[in-house]
């Protein structure tokens, strides 16, 4: 998959789970202002009480280019099973601290955990926004 | 549980003090009349015990004050809490009334006349204005047909009457149903609410994760999520209203 912030988005989606994901659909929607809307639905495997699929949405900017250094904080974190549920279990030093062991500069952990933490995925029920995702210290 | 309220839903069914808590109904005029027992099951009035004023008891408050309102009497409640601040934060709204916070009548009724319209306030300061200090801990007095009266206002006031509970599902759909209600915009549970939920999870297989206190993200707001039935389920978060232990 090339579009990155499709594959940030399946990434982030799969945060809180160790399901697996047999639904996903995304629709890009492009604005002349670097903002973007991508839009669809979601199920995981071990949504067992019935098969309806979470509608979302997800706005986002295209020129933020900390989605990469995020998109690999989000494997970083599921590698090391650092999440519980939407908690990032480990301290914010302590993230850092790992992430300045593996190379990383201080500028790209810092935009990186931002911009991980600054993203919400919309829920949509009903064509209206109930709730959303987003994961927290 | 010194921060609970004898109004709250209790995981039973209906409203109650404290679990296990330390509300005793002593009533001058019957001897003491201490009324409760475990379970929902029916309402006891015994003739001369001192007795936990316990969830079944106020779960069936309407019952009790169709059988004894006629007496009229007084009765005494007293409660030893663990902070003052037993009525700070009433129905999850902070307005900053505390045990033994008025001094005198005119304290009482000058705080009535500033939140004049103000339901929550208003019912607040009908309890708060009870409340004396006693020893360590709080006497309440009111007369029984005026305490229950009151609570079935703060009932219907509040949309939390038995018949309305929120927190009920009687199978999973209801339940995933429930949860999707619990965790729109502006939602947020009671204590009471989430000792219901608990049990309500326990009894569908699920269990809550608590995250009382979340340090850094888009919103560092008390909230639980519930685990083991499914990855929709334990995505939504469930706010916690203030003062939630």
């Amino acid at each position: 998959m090339n579009d990155i912030h499709i594959k940030y988005l399946l990434n982030y989606l799969g945060l809180g789970t160790k399901s697996e994901l047999i639904l996903f659909s995304a629709n890009r929607f492009d604005s002349k202002n670097h903002q973007i809307k991508i839009s669809g639905q979601f199920r995981w495997k071990d949504d067992i009480i019935d098969d309806n699929p979470q509608s979302y949405v997800w706005c986002v900017s295209t020129n933020d280019f900390r989605i990469t250094g995020a998109l690999e904080l989000i494997n970083i974190l599921k590698e090391k099973d650092l999440m519980d549920g939407d908690r990032i279990k480990c301290k914010e030093g302590e993230l850092k601290e790992i992430l300045y062991a593996m190379g990383w500069a201080q500028k790209g952990i810092e935009g990186a955990i931002e911009y991980l933490l600054d993203t919400e995925v919309l829920l949509i029920d009903e064509s209206a926004i109930t709730s959303s995702y987003f994961v927290h210290f | 549980m010194g921060n609970s309220h004898p109004n709250m839903i209790d995981p039973d069914g209906g409203f109650g003090g404290p679990i296990g808590g330390g509300y005793t109904a002593s009533n001058p005029f019957l001897g003491t009349a201490g009324v409760g027992g475990g379970g929902t099951s029916g309402l006891q009035i015994l003739g001369s015990v001192s007795g936990v004023l316990s969830a079944a008891m106020m779960g069936n408050a309407f019952a009790f004050q169709n059988a004894v309102g006629e007496l009229n009497a007084s009765v005494t409640y007293t409660e030893t809490p663990k902070s003052n601040n037993w009525w700070g934060n009433f129905w999850n709204k902070p307005i900053g009334i505390k045990a033994g916070e008025f001094k005198t009548q005119k304290e009482y009724e000058d705080f009535k006349q500033s939140n004049k319209g103000d339901e929550t306030a208003a019912e607040a300061a009908e309890w708060a204005g009870a409340l004396v200090p006693f020893g360590g801990g709080i006497k309440i007095t009111f007369s029984l047909k005026g305490i229950f009266k009151s609570i079935a206002n703060l009932f219907t006031w509040r949309g939390l009457s038995k018949g309305s509970n929120r927190i009920t599902a009687n199978t999973l759909k209801e339940f995933k149903d429930l949860i999707w209600d619990l965790s729109k915009y502006g939602s947020e549970i009671n204590t009471a609410e989430l000792r219901q939920l608990e049990k309500l999870t326990e009894r569908f297989g699920g269990k809550i994760r608590f995250d009382l206190n979340p340090i850094k993200g888009r919103v560092r707001k008390p909230h639980v999520q519930i685990e083991g039935l499914g990855s929709q389920v334990h995505g939504r978060k469930i706010w916690l209203g203030k003062g939630v232990k």
